[in-house]
């Protein structure tokens, strides 16, 4: 071999060794995707969660205690007015499980306040106020307060919510709040929350004769860095079961119950090595006095999804501090699929889906440069956040290779259908593989109810 | 089986380096090495469920790694088949630069040579990650230095 042959080789391999700095922060990157994930699942939900407020504040459009608050941090007492949404939240600031932290700091000329923070083994729920000279200008739609990536390294967060706390879409209370849930792990006493204040950037885009409103990427106005020390916890009240239970044609585990002062998880794994797959379920529980506990509005459980199974925690409101104990689990509604149908070859041309999904239809496709716009309609509306994502994020194609959809987002119409959105890049053959990961929840003709051990 | 959030993070961040390697010897290109690696990184989280044993972790995401790496210079139509190899090829390769050369092998007989002396891969790792015989490693191992006009060991025994 010659001798500058060898020389150039090595200069390559050495090349190879010279490592960007940006390698430093894959982890970070990939927890902005999975973040951005998360978040994309609860913005769609947002818009139903504050036409809820809406209809609530119609209801009390004749108090003036809701007038008095605008602009100012809400004392303890109505706090509680503002989390409609989250009975658990509520019931835990009625029976003053609240810590007052009273902390504020100021970065490029924004000051942002968290007054209150709410925090049990599993939950962290904080609250924020927007800087006044924000609110002047802006309404505080405008704006997000939101963790950073650092903060995903830390901690097993399986669910978050941001939400901006509010009775009435023209009012800017600049109250927002931030709750996030841990799978293992619990939430560390003392810990250190990277928060960004960002300003939202939109656009719209009409497609299919319809104008959406669009997200780009936000100018961040400011980072700042709350240094939380919370106080002691409520104890949590676990019940194991390991009970083996039949929905229609599939089975569920139920591993256990656990409360929290506040809300409920419920843990099970749906076992999908039969002929179906459960995607998602509807659970209620019932306490001793006969109150029926819900999910709190537009929240998703969390979910681990194998081949073979999916593991899930639901989150149940409660009222923790009544003494009063849950006596049985409800499942009420069921999301199940043949798994014959999982995956969906969707015929670009013929417009066709191989197999069909019954009350789907392929409303559109529209070829734009190397990108394939699909426009599926449902018969059914996107009543809970299990129905807003039919299809995963990854799509395939004939020959097995993976890709990631560049867009996918879904929209309610009139009230009685809902209208998916997909766009993925145009494939040589013409056919993409959807792979199918939910379905929407139908109602069980007899619901299956679990009593729980005393 | 599959692997947790956490476990997963974990694992990528032990074997980054070697994928970063492998990355860049296919796409020549720091930028679009880290691009193809933050492409593959995520969607081995997304397909995380279907990691059969947590010991092949290593393998099953370095297989992702070179997946999304073909795929990604297939977009850049810049592959060249083996069939389009001339019937000279060893003296059109030997004249060309190195880069120029690897490139212009087969996939079959360049992926060898990225995994095994920029990744860092074994024998039988490699074996692993492009599912085929140890022994047609070997073979195409000994073919692709033969044609790049290289003498090269890795100094691993497997």
């Amino acid at each position: 071999m010659k001798p500058e042959r060898h020389t150039e080789y090595n200069d390559f391999i050495e090349s190879a060794y010279d490592y960007p700095n940006e390698l430093d922060y894959m982890a970070s990157r990939l927890h902005t995707r999975i973040r951005k994930r998360i978040r994309r699942h609860f913005l769609v939900s947002t818009s139903s969660f504050i036409v809820a407020l809406l209809l609530f504040t119609t209801a009390i459009n004749g108090s003036t205690v809701f007038a008095q608050m605008v602009d100012k941090i809400p004392v303890i007492s109505s706090l509680a007015q503002y989390l409609k949404f989250d009975r658990g939240l509520q019931n835990a600031i009625q029976n003053k499980y609240i810590q007052e932290v009273n902390l504020e700091e100021t970065v490029n000329g924004y000051t942002l306040k968290m007054p209150y923070v709410i925090a049990d083994e599993k939950r962290l729920v904080v609250f924020f106020q927007l800087p006044d000279s924000l609110l002047d200008t802006y309404s505080d739609d405008n704006f997000e307060v939101i963790l950073d990536d650092s903060v995903w390294n830390q901690l097993d967060i399986k669910n978050i919510r941001l939400e901006r706390l509010t009775t009435d879409l023209n009012q800017s209370t600049g109250l927002h709040a931030i709750s996030i849930r841990l799978g293992e792990g619990s939430i560390p006493k003392d810990i250190t929350l990277p928060i960004s204040l960002l300003k939202k950037v939109t656009t719209y885009i009409t497609n299919d004769s319809l104008s959406r409103k669009i997200n780009l990427e936000p100018n961040k106005l400011a980072s700042y860095e709350f240094k939380l020390h919370l106080n002691d916890y409520e104890e949590s009240k676990t019940t194991l079961l390991n009970q083996e239970i039949k929905v229609l044609d599939g089975n569920i585990l139920l591993h256990s119950v656990t409360e929290f002062a506040t809300g409920v998880e419920v843990k099970l794994t749906a076992r999908n090595d039969g002929n179906v797959t459960i995607s998602g379920l509807e659970i209620k529980g019932i306490d001793e006095k006969g109150n029926v506990w819900a999910m709190p509005e537009n929240e998703s459980p969390a979910a681990f999804y194998a081949d073979n199974y999916t593991d899930f925690i639901y989150y149940l409101d409660n009222d923790y501090f009544s003494d009063i104990p849950l006596a049985s689990l409800v499942i009420t509604r069921v999301g199940m699929y043949p798994n014959s149908e999982k995956k969906i070859v969707v015929d670009l041309l013929e417009k066709t889906m191989t197999p069909t999904i019954s009350n789907m239809t392929i409303k559109s496709v529209q070829k734009k440069s190397d990108s394939a716009y699909i426009t599926f309609e449902s018969d059914t509306t996107t009543l809970s956040t299990d129905e807003i994502y039919v299809f995963g994020d990854n799509y395939e194609d004939l020959q097995g290779n993976v890709y990631i959809m560049s867009n996918y987002q879904s929209s309610e119409v009139g009230g009685v259908k809902t209208k998916y959105y997909i766009m993925v890049d145009w494939p040589e053959d013409n056919k993409v593989v959807l792979e199918r990961v939910a379905t929407p929840l139908e109602d069980l003709n007899e619901p299956i109810k679990i009593p729980l051990p005393k | 089986m599959g692997i947790s959030e956490k476990e997963y993070v974990t694992q990528m961040e032990t074997y980054k380096k070697n994928l970063y390697r492998v990355a860049y010897s296919y796409m020549n290109d720091k930028t679009l090495a880290l691009d193809v690696l933050d492409e593959a990184i995520y969607k081995g989280y997304i397909n995380r469920s279907k990691l059969k044993n947590q010991d092949c972790f290593k393998t099953w995401l370095t297989r992702i790694v070179v997946n999304e790496c073909l795929q990604q210079l297939r977009k850049n139509k810049r592959e060249v088949l083996l069939d389009e190899i001339p019937e000279k090829a060893t003296e059109v390769l030997d004249t060309l630069p190195i880069k120029e050369a690897l490139n212009k092998l087969s996939n079959d007989l360049s992926s060898i040579i990225h995994l095994r002396f920029f990744g860092g891969y074994t024998l039988s790792e490699t074996a692993t990650i492009l599912d085929i015989p140890q022994g047609t490693v070997a073979t195409r191992e000994r073919r692709a230095l033969e044609l790049l006009r290289l003498e090269l060991t890795d100094g691993t025994n497997c």
